[in-house]
C-alpha cells in the first residue's frame, strides 16, 4: 500500500511541477526604470493562462486527500495538516481568492446574465465541494476551507451552545444565501466577498469594521467551534444539503459502536446526534407533522409577501438606485466635485430620465427577487420546522451529516479498534 | 520534560505571546485611530495656509513654506501606515505563537471523560428547537416588514409625469407668425404690457441723463415714462417681462473689440457680478458686490459714464452661518428692475434695496438670508406696483410680491419646491396675467394679484437655472438631467410635448414666430418648432451657454462663455449671420436698447453699437 501512495504521490507531484514550470504570467508586470512603485492591488492579482487550473487541481487533490484521510485512513491529524495547508495556500498565498463560497455569485449571475462570462475555475470551485460533499459529506470544510482551517485552529475551550440558540443562528445561512444570491443577480453587489471576516487578514489589508468583525469572530471562535461556518456561511448551506444525502460519510467509529459515550462531547460544532431510544408519541406526532407540512405554502407566501414588499429598502444597497435616490432628494450634490459617484454619473453624459429608469428598472428585479427569495425562505423555514417534528430513533452516536464539517476530531476519541497505547488511556477517567 | 514541566512552559509562553499581542494590538489602535484624525489633506494648518496664498499667490516663501508642510504631514502619514503593516505582522505571530501555546497546553490537559446523564429529553429538545425557529422566522420577517413601512421611496418623488403621453394630437391650432415676417415686431403678450400699469408714472419725459462729470446725483431728475414707451425700455432680465424679447431694431452683428469696431464704449465695473444690465431711457443699471461690498451702479447708456453708485450699506441682516456662494454665481447674479421710478436689487445676502434714478435710497431690508449653496441668483421682476420675488432655497421655497413704494410685503406663497436658481416672467395665458416660474419638481403659474397658485405640472428635476419661456399662452421649461416640456397651463394643465435632446444648465429658452430655441452649456445652440417640439436646426459652438439666448430685430443672439456672440435667423432654417467676439469672457445676458447691445464680460461693460 505504501509503495502505491509513493508512485500516486510521485506522479502528482511529477504533474504539479510541470504545470507550474509552464503556468507564467503570460503578461509580466513591467519593470520601470524610475523609483516609482506599483501600488498594492486591493484584490489579488488575476491569475493567467495555466495557473487558474494550478489553483482548481489543487483543490481536487486537496478534498481528495481530505477524502481519503477521513473515510480510509482515519485521521484527524492528517487532516489537520491539510487544512493548515490549505490555509496557507488558499488564504495566505492565494489571499482568500478565488473561494468557493464566494463563486455562488458567480454562478448565480452566469445563470441569470447571459453577457457575463464564469470562469471554468469558479465555476469548478463552485462545483467541486459539492459533488464531493455529495459522495463523501462536507470535506471541503474539513480539509480545504480557509475559513474553516483559521477557526479551527483557534477551537481551545469549546462550550455547548443551547440547542435553541443552535437552531435560531442556523437559520442565518439560508438568509445570507438568499440575499447574496438576489444581490448578485441584480449585479448589486457581491456581498460574501464584501463581507468576508478574514479575507482582510489573508491579504494584510482589513478595514477597521472588517477587522472587528474577524476578530470578534475569532475570539467567539475560541469558545465556540467554527461560528463562521455554522452560523454565517451561505455555502455551508448547499453542502449541507448535499451531504445530508451523500453516498459516504464520515463515521466515529470504525465498527461497531460500543456506546462509550466518549466522543459524545467531543465534536466543538455540536453535530453528533446521540442515541434515541425513547418511545415515540405516534398519533400526537403525526398530527403536528402534518400541519407544519400544510403550513409550509402559507410561510412561502408570507415570506415571499413580505421580502417582496421589502424590495425598496434591500434595492437601496444598489448602486444604482442609491445614486439615483440621493440625486433625487439632493439635486445640489451634482456640484460636489469630492462625490465621486456624482462626479462619475455627471461625466457619464446619462441624463437623469436615464438613471431613474434604470434605478427604477433593478428595484423592480429586487421586487420580483424578493417575491422569490421570501417564498424559498418560507420553503427552507417550513421544512426545517417540520423536521423538528419527526422522531428519529438512534442507537448510536452518529455525525449529522448535514452540519457535521468533517474535522474528524470525533475519530480520535473513539476507542474502537484501538490498540491501548495508542489510546491517551493514561489521562482517561472512565467509569 | 514532564507533562507537567510542558504545560509550564506552554502556559508562561500564553501568557507572554498573549500580553505581546495584547500590547501591539493596542499600540495599532491608536496609531489606526491618529491616522484616521490626522489626515494630512485635512490639516488644518495647510489649509489656513493655502486661504493665505489664494489672498496672496506671489508669495513664494508662502509656498515652500506649504510644500514642507505638506511633505512633512504626508511622511508623516506614510510612517504610521508602516508601522501599522509592521505591528500587524507582529500581531500575527504574537497570535500564532499564544494559539499554538494554549494548544499544547489545553491538550496537555486534556481529559476524555464520560459526559453526565442528559437530562432533557428528545422531545423537549424538538419542542425548543421549534420554538426558537419560530421566533428567528418572526423577527427576520418582521424585520421585512418593518423595513417595507419605514423605508423612504425617492425613486416615486419624481413619478410625476402622469399627463405626457399621447398628447402631441390634442395641440391646439396657433397661429403662427411665418419665419419670412420675422422683422415685424415681436412682441409677446401685449395684453401683459397693456395691462400692466408699468411705473404707474404720468408724466412723459424722456430727460436725457448728463454724463457722470458734469452732474451731480442731486442733479438727475427722475425719469418719467408713459406706458406706450415701455416696451422700447429694457426694464428687468430678460426685457419686458423676461421674456428674452427685445423689440429693437438695428441691431448690429459685427464687432471688434481690438479695432474698436463697434464698440461705443467699455467701463471697468467696480465690483463682480454676472447679472446683466437693465436699461431705462438712457440709464443702464448694474450691481456689483463681494464679500463685504454690494452697489449698485448707474451708467449713462450713450457713453458709458458713471453718473452714482449706491452702497448698498447698513441693512440688518439675521445672524447666522456667513454665506459663501460659489464663484461662478457670486454675491452678485440677480439682475435688477426698474420702473422708471425705483430701481430694485437683490443680493446673495438676501439684502434687498429700491434706489431711486438719483441714487438715493428709497428702501431696503433683507429677506433673510438665503439657503442657497451656489448662491441666490434669481432675479426680480415688476407687476404694477409689486415687487415680485422668487426665492427658492434650501429651506423651503416662497413666492414673494413686495410694495415697490415701500418694501412691505403684500403677498407671501409657500412653496413646495427644491432650491432653484430660475426667475420669474409674466406671461399672458388667455386674458389672465401670470407669474410663471421654474424649479424642481414643478413649473408653476400665479396670479400676481394675490399669489394663488393656478396651476402647476411636476415635470423638473435638478438643479433648475433656466426660467421659463412663453408663446402664445404655452409654456415652455426645461434643465439639464431632466427634459423640455412645452405645457399648456390651465386646470389641469398638460404637457403638450416634451424632448430632452438638448437641455440647458444656465441659459434659459426663448420663444417666438413658432419656434423655440435652447442655448445648452456644452455649446449647442437648438431651435425646435414650438408647436410639434420638432427639432428644427442644432448649432455647434465652441464653447458653453450660460448666457440665455435673446430675440431682437429679426436673430436669437447667442453669447457664449468664451465672449463670441452666435447669430442666427429667427427662421425654421439654420442661418448664421455673424460670430463677433467680444474678446473677453461672459456670462451674462446681453441687453438691448436703441440698436445697441450691451454686454458685460466678466469684467468691463461694452456697449455695441453705431
Amino acid at each position: 500500500v505504501k509503495s502505491q501512495i509513493l508512485k500516486i504521490a510521485a506522479t502528482l507531484g511529477g504533474l504539479f511541477i510541470t504545470i507550474l514550470t509552464i503556468a507564467q504570467q503570460r503578461f509580466p508586470r513591467p519593470d520601470f526604470e524610475t523609483d516609482y512603485k506599483s501600488p498594492t492591488l486591493e484584490t489579488p492579482e488575476p491569475r493567467f493562462g495555466m495557473l487558474e487550473y494550478v489553483d482548481v487541481f489543487i483543490l481536487f487533490i486537496v478534498l481528495s486527500l481530505t477524502t481519503w484521510l477521513i473515510l480510509k485512513k482515519r485521521s484527524r491529524k492528517g487532516v489537520m495538516y491539510v487544512s493548515l495547508f490549505s490555509l496557507l495556500y488558499f488564504g495566505f498565498y492565494r489571499e482568500g481568492c478565488i473561494c468557493s463560497i464566494g463563486a455562488i455569485q458567480n454562478v448565480a449571475l452566469s445563470m441569470t446574465d447571459a453577457t457575463y462570462a464564469i470562469s471554468i475555475s469558479a465555476l469548478a470551485f463552485f462545483m467541486l465541494p459539492l459533488i464531493f460533499a455529495l459522495f463523501a459529506g462536507r470535506v471541503f470544510c474539513g480539509g480545504a476551507c480557509p475559513l474553516g482551517a483559521i477557526q479551527d485552529l483557534i477551537i481551545l475551550k469549546p462550550i455547548e451552545l443551547p440547542i435553541g440558540v443552535r437552531k435560531a443562528l442556523g437559520l442565518i445561512p439560508y438568509v445570507y444565501l438568499g440575499l447574496a444570491i438576489l444581490f448578485a443577480v441584480t449585479k448589486t453587489d457581491f456581498i460574501i466577498c464584501r463581507y468576508d471576516p478574514f479575507v482582510g487578514f489573508f491579504r494584510m489589508d482589513a478595514k477597521f469594521n472588517m477587522l472587528v468583525l474577524g476578530g470578534s469572530l475569532l475570539l467567539i471562535g475560541v469558545f465556540v467551534g467554527r461560528p463562521y461556518c455554522r452560523f454565517l456561511c451561505p455555502y455551508g448551506v448547499l453542502l449541507g444539503w448535499m451531504s445530508g444525502v451523500s453516498k459516504k460519510h464520515l463515521t466515529i467509529t470504525p465498527g461497531e459502536c460500543i456506546d462509550c459515550k466518549l466522543c459524545e462531547r467531543s465534536c466543538p460544532m455540536d453535530a453528533i446526534n446521540k442515541p434515541v431510544v425513547e418511545p415515540v408519541s405516534a398519533k400526537k406526532d403525526i398530527r403536528r407533522f402534518i400541519l407544519s407540512i400544510a403550513a409550509i405554502p402559507l410561510w412561502m407566501l408570507i415570506g415571499g409577501y413580505l421580502i417582496s414588499s421589502s424590495h425598496i429598502y434591500l434595492s437601496k444597497a444598489n448602486r444604482t438606485v442609491a445614486l439615483a435616490e440621493l440625486l433625487i432628494a439632493h439635486p445640489e450634490l451634482k456640484s460636489d466635485l469630492t462625490h465621486i459617484d456624482v462626479q462619475t454619473f455627471m461625466a457619464s453624459g446619462q441624463s437623469m430620465d436615464e438613471l431613474k429608469n434604470e434605478a427604477t428598472a433593478i428595484r423592480n428585479q429586487f421586487y420580483t427577487g424578493g417575491w422569490i427569495l421570501g417564498a424559498a425562505l418560507g420553503l427552507a423555514f417550513g421544512i426545517i420546522f417540520t423536521r423538528k417534528t419527526i422522531y428519529r430513533q438512534r442507537e448510536d452516536y452518529v455525525p449529522d451529516r448535514v452540519n457535521c464539517v468533517s474535522c474528524a476530531r470525533c475519530m480520535s476519541f473513539c476507542p474502537v479498534g484501538k490498540e491501548i497505547t495508542e489510546y491517551p488511556s493514561q489521562q482517561t477517567t472512565t467509569t | 520534560v514532564t507533562e507537567r514541566e510542558k504545560q509550564i512552559v506552554a502556559i508562561r509562553t500564553a501568557w507572554i505571546a498573549g500580553v505581546f499581542s495584547m500590547i501591539v494590538g493596542i499600540i495599532m489602535l491608536l496609531n489606526y485611530w491618529q491616522l484616521k484624525t490626522t489626515d494630512p489633506l485635512e490639516s488644518a494648518a495647510l489649509k489656513a495656509l493655502v486661504e493665505q496664498l489664494q489672498d496672496d499667490n506671489t508669495n513664494d516663501a508662502l509656498k515652500v513654506e506649504i510644500r514642507n508642510l505638506d511633505l512633512m504631514s504626508r511622511n508623516a502619514f506614510f510612517t504610521k501606515q508602516w508601522q501599522i503593516e509592521s505591528g500587524a505582522w507582529l500581531l500575527i505571530a504574537g497570535i500564532v505563537i499564544l494559539v499554538i501555546s494554549l494548544r499544547i497546553y489545553y491538550s496537555s490537559r486534556a481529559l476524555i471523560s464520560v459526559p453526565p446523564t442528559r437530562e432533557s429529553s428528545l422531545d423537549i429538545e424538538l419542542m425548543i428547537s421549534r420554538r426558537w425557529i419560530l421566533y428567528t422566522v418572526f423577527i427576520l420577517f418582521g424585520a421585512a416588514l418593518i423595513a417595507s413601512y419605514f423605508t423612504i421611496d425617492h425613486l416615486s418623488e419624481t413619478y410625476g409625469l402622469t399627463e405626457t403621453t399621447n398628447v402631441k394630437d390634442e395641440v391646439p391650432v396657433q397661429q403662427i407668425i411665418p419665419a419670412g415676417t420675422a422683422d415685424s415686431p415681436i412682441i409677446e403678450n401685449p395684453e401683459v404690457l397693456a395691462e400692466q400699469d408699468v411705473a404707474t408714472p404720468t408724466t412723459e419725459n424722456t430727460q436725457s441723463p448728463q454724463p457722470a462729470e458734469n452732474v451731480t446725483p442731486q442733479s438727475v431728475e427722475p425719469v418719467k415714462t408713459a406706458i406706450a414707451d415701455y416696451r422700447q425700455q429694457y426694464p428687468s432680465f430678460r426685457g419686458p417681462n423676461g421674456l428674452g424679447i427685445s423689440p429693437h431694431k438695428n441691431i448690429p452683428i459685427t464687432w471688434d473689440r481690438a479695432s474698436g469696431t463697434n464698440v461705443t464704449w467699455k467701463v471697468k465695473i467696480p465690483l463682480p457680478g454676472f447679472n446683466s444690465p437693465v436699461i431705462w431711457e438712457n440709464y443702464l443699471f448694474v450691481t456689483g458686490a463681494d464679500k463685504t461690498n454690494e452697489s449698485v451702479y448707474c451708467y449713462n447708456a450713450t457713453n458709458g459714464t458713471l453718473i452714482w453708485e449706491h452702497k448698498v450699506t447698513g441693512i440688518e441682516r439675521p445672524a447666522g452661518k456667513p454665506i459663501k456662494p460659489t464663484e461662478e454665481t457670486g454675491y452678485a447674479a440677480p439682475t435688477v428692475t426698474t420702473d422708471g421710478i425705483g430701481v430694485f436689487a437683490i443680493f446673495a445676502t438676501g439684502d434687498i434695496v429700491c434706489v431711486d434714478f438719483q441714487g438715493n435710497r428709497r428702501w431696503a431690508k433683507n429677506l433673510g438670508i438665503p439657503d442657497n449653496h451656489y448662491g441666490h441668483a434669481s432675479s426680480l421682476l415688476l407687476y404694477k406696483n409689486k415687487l415680485i420675488i422668487q426665492f427658492d432655497t434650501n429651506s423651503g421655497g416662497k413666492l414673494l410680491a413686495v410694495d415697490s413704494s415701500n418694501g412691505s410685503t403684500i403677498w407671501d406663497t409657500p412653496r413646495s419646491t427644491k432650491v432653484s436658481w430660475a426667475s420669474p416672467i409674466l406671461a399672458s395665458i388667455g386674458n389672465q396675467v401670470e407669474i410663471v416660474l421654474s424649479s424642481t419638481p414643478k413649473v408653476a403659474g400665479y396670479d400676481p394679484e394675490n399669489g394663488k397658485e393656478l396651476w402647476s405640472v411636476d415635470c423638473l428635476s435638478g438643479e433648475v437655472g433656466p426660467s421659463p419661456a412663453c408663446l402664445n399662452g404655452v409654456i415652455f421649461a426645461a434643465n439639464e438631467y431632466a427634459k423640455l416640456v412645452a405645457i399648456k397651463p390651465g386646470s389641469p394643465a398638460t404637457i403638450l410635448w416634451e424632448s430632452n435632446e438638448y437641455l440647458p444648465d444656465v441659459a434659459s429658452p426663448v420663444a417666438a414666430n413658432g419656434l423655440l430655441f435652447i442655448a445648452t452649456s456644452y455649446g449647442v445652440a437648438s431651435c425646435f418648432d414650438a408647436v410639434s417640439g420638432e427639432l428644427m436646426w442644432e448649432y455647434e459652438s465652441p464653447a458653453g451657454f450660460y448666457a440665455s439666448p435673446i430675440i431682437a430685430d429679426g436673430k436669437v443672439f447667442f453669447l457664449d462663455v468664451d465672449g463670441q456672440m452666435h447669430i442666427l435667423s429667427l427662421a425654421k432654417e439654420k442661418s448664421l449671420l455673424g460670430e463677433p467676439k467680444l474678446g473677453e469672457k461672459a456670462v451674462s445676458t446681453p441687453a438691448f436698447a436703441n440698436g445697441k447691445i450691451f454686454l458685460r464680460g466678466y469684467d468691463h461693460l461694452y456697449c455695441i453699437g453705431k
